[in-house]
């Protein structure tokens, strides 16, 4: 073996070679007398540059300013987006640190079926309307089906996508979950019968605070010289967007849904939500397939994701519901003959159950244990 | 739920929750790594928050988390010499025109072991100024502990070359602190 330069014996002091590498030169170094001695100078000059950083010193733990309070002013010098992603928080006011946290993870959930919802929206199979001309091609929640994903690459799916083209939220403006008076006018509101637990964990307030979103229509047009650019920027190379999806759109409809938060300012609050599902179509000069496959390539989509979307039978009628792994468990429990997905905590913190059931979709969480959630689901009226 | 219909805010939401992990995770370390540099606490703070003030406005916070290290590091390394320069300048200027002379760094506690230590921390200073940037930023990120991938992502060479570049910069350093 030949003598190493400088910078492999200094890597070598420091335990950053390979270990192959570092038994190699500990196995010259014991046959070479010079680079020994380099690899003392080098030690002997360490030391001393240690000790001289180390009279730097560190910031005097007592001294240190409450992050918290520093984080709060870079969020709150962060501008409008950050204002915006406390607004439905701000609407019910009070939350424990534990419901924010679990409406985070619905949030992140929920989050991930919109970017689902795109990737179910191109897997259908071209059959009845969507066989139709225009390429035009429907999607109908009809049943739910856990996806286990990992939560910042939803985040970076959903960013990608919204970096390919132009996403039309402009219908949803202003339109938060707005308090109203009374379940009866909520119903009036969202258009269908709002039903109520009769049944409540204990300790849990009986009068909920009730909020109706009403319904709105998110679109997304791929533009191809926008794609472009943003792939540039971020240096992807394995990954492009064909010509041809210029102008492809994907449409999401969301319909009114309905809140009610017990208890919201307790330590236990509780969560009920109903909705009707979410449909989508898409149009465009391509084909379903071809869509499908540039999605389910997005260069942030890990395989075992993608796998689990393309093992999807149904396509056109299941609604993905993604589930943070390592940080929640699932199973699949039946609740008067209906399918109910039980989502936890791995911290037993708490959970949600949702479900479908008459082209509605259901959801009840909060800092509960499984039986208490599925209880509160059977009583729902 | 009602959380489908709102994509901007889903966004601007998880944004902000990223945010947050990585300052709860990091705004220690880099606070750290400027006091290293300033020598004062409260600049230090305060070149930390324009960081992650500038970080959450930046789309690299979407990157993998050892990216956004990277770049929350380089920024704050760039702050932080910022800082240091016009503070020289302003220094320089108070000495031109009261002759004041003002020590870079105080120390709280025992005033002659505080004068010591000024003394010590004055010559490392010192030395440190002396090197070029990416030398003193080596020196800085190694000493905090920061392994050869991380300090050759922040300062933006191949992590093979981490070796010789500290062991000359450390060369560097000792010839000027024995000066």
């Amino acid at each position: 073996m030949r003598c190493e330069d400088m910078g492999t014996l200094r890597a070598y002091l420091d335990g950053e070679l390979p270990e192959q590498r570092g038994g190699r030169l500990q196995h010259h170094l014991a046959n070479c007398a010079r680079c020994r001695d380099e690899l003392h100078r080098l030690r002997t000059t360490a030391i001393l540059v240690a000790q001289g950083m180390a009279a730097l010193g560190d910031v005097p733990a007592t001294a240190r300013v409450p992050e918290a309070h520093v984080l709060a002013s870079v969020l709150s010098r962060r501008g409008n987006p950050a204002a915006r992603g406390r607004r439905l928080n701000s609407t019910f006011g009070g939350f424990s640190m534990f419901f924010r946290k679990l409406v985070r993870q619905h949030r992140l959930a929920l989050a991930g079926t919109l970017a689902m919802l795109a990737f179910i929206l191109i897997g259908l199979t071209p059959q009845g309307q969507a066989a139709a001309s225009n390429f035009l091609a429907q999607f109908r929640a009809q049943k739910l089906k856990v996806v286990t994903v990992d939560p910042s690459e939803v985040s970076k799916v959903i960013y990608d996508l919204s970096q390919l083209g132009l996403v039309d939220a402009s219908q949803l403006r202003g339109m938060n979950p707005s308090p109203v008076a009374s379940v009866a006018e909520a119903s009036q509101r969202a258009g269908f019968p709002v039903k109520q637990p009769r049944s409540l964990p204990s300790g849990v307030p009986t009068e909920p605070v009730v909020a109706v979103k009403a319904a709105s229509t998110l679109s997304f047009t791929f533009d191809i010289a926008k794609a472009k650019a943003h792939l540039a920027k971020i240096g992807e190379t394995g990954f492009s967007v064909p010509a041809k999806f210029d102008g492809a759109k994907l449409s999401l409809h969301v319909p009114s849904a309905v809140l009610l938060v017990y208890g919201q300012s307790s330590t236990k609050p509780l969560l009920v939500g109903q909705a009707g599902a979410p449909s989508g179509e898409v149009s465009g000069n391509v084909t379903l397939s071809e869509m499908r496959d540039l999605l389910l390539r997005m260069p942030g989509l890990s395989p075992t994701t993608a796998a689990q979307l393309t093992a999807m039978d149904d396509w056109a009628n299941t609604l993905p519901i993604p589930v943070p792994k390592d940080r929640a468990k699932w199973q699949e429990r039946e609740v008067d003959g209906v399918k109910v997905l039980v989502v936890s905590d791995v911290s037993a913190l708490g959970g949600f159950v949702i479900w479908q059931k008459d082209s509605f979709i259901y959801g009840i969480g909060g800092p509960f244990g499984e039986q208490e959630l599925l209880n509160v689901a059977r009583s729902l009226k | 739920m009602v959380y489908v219909a709102q994509p901007v805010d889903i966004l601007a939401g998880d944004a902000e929750d990223r945010l947050e992990a990585i300052f709860n995770d990091h705004h220690e370390s880099i606070v750290s790594l400027l006091f290293r540099l300033l020598g004062g606490r409260e600049e230090a703070e305060e070149q930390a928050q324009e960081a992650f003030i500038r970080l959450s406005k930046d789309r690299v916070i979407w990157r993998p988390r050892e990216e956004v290290l990277a770049w929350l590091r380089r920024v704050a390394l760039n702050l932080g010499y910022n800082a240091l320069r016009s503070r020289r300048r302003e220094l320089a200027r108070l000495q031109r025109h009261a002759r004041l002379e003002e020590p870079l760094s105080r120390s709280p506690g025992d005033p002659e072991a505080s004068a010591l230590q000024a003394e010590d921390i004055g010559r490392v200073r010192n030395a440190l100024a002396q090197l070029e940037p990416r030398q003193q930023a080596c020196l800085m990120l190694r000493y905090s502990g920061l392994s050869y991938r991380e300090i050759a992502a922040t300062i933006r060479v191949a992590p093979t070359s981490v070796g010789t570049l500290l062991a000359r910069a450390e060369a560097a350093f000792r010839a000027n602190y024995k000066e």
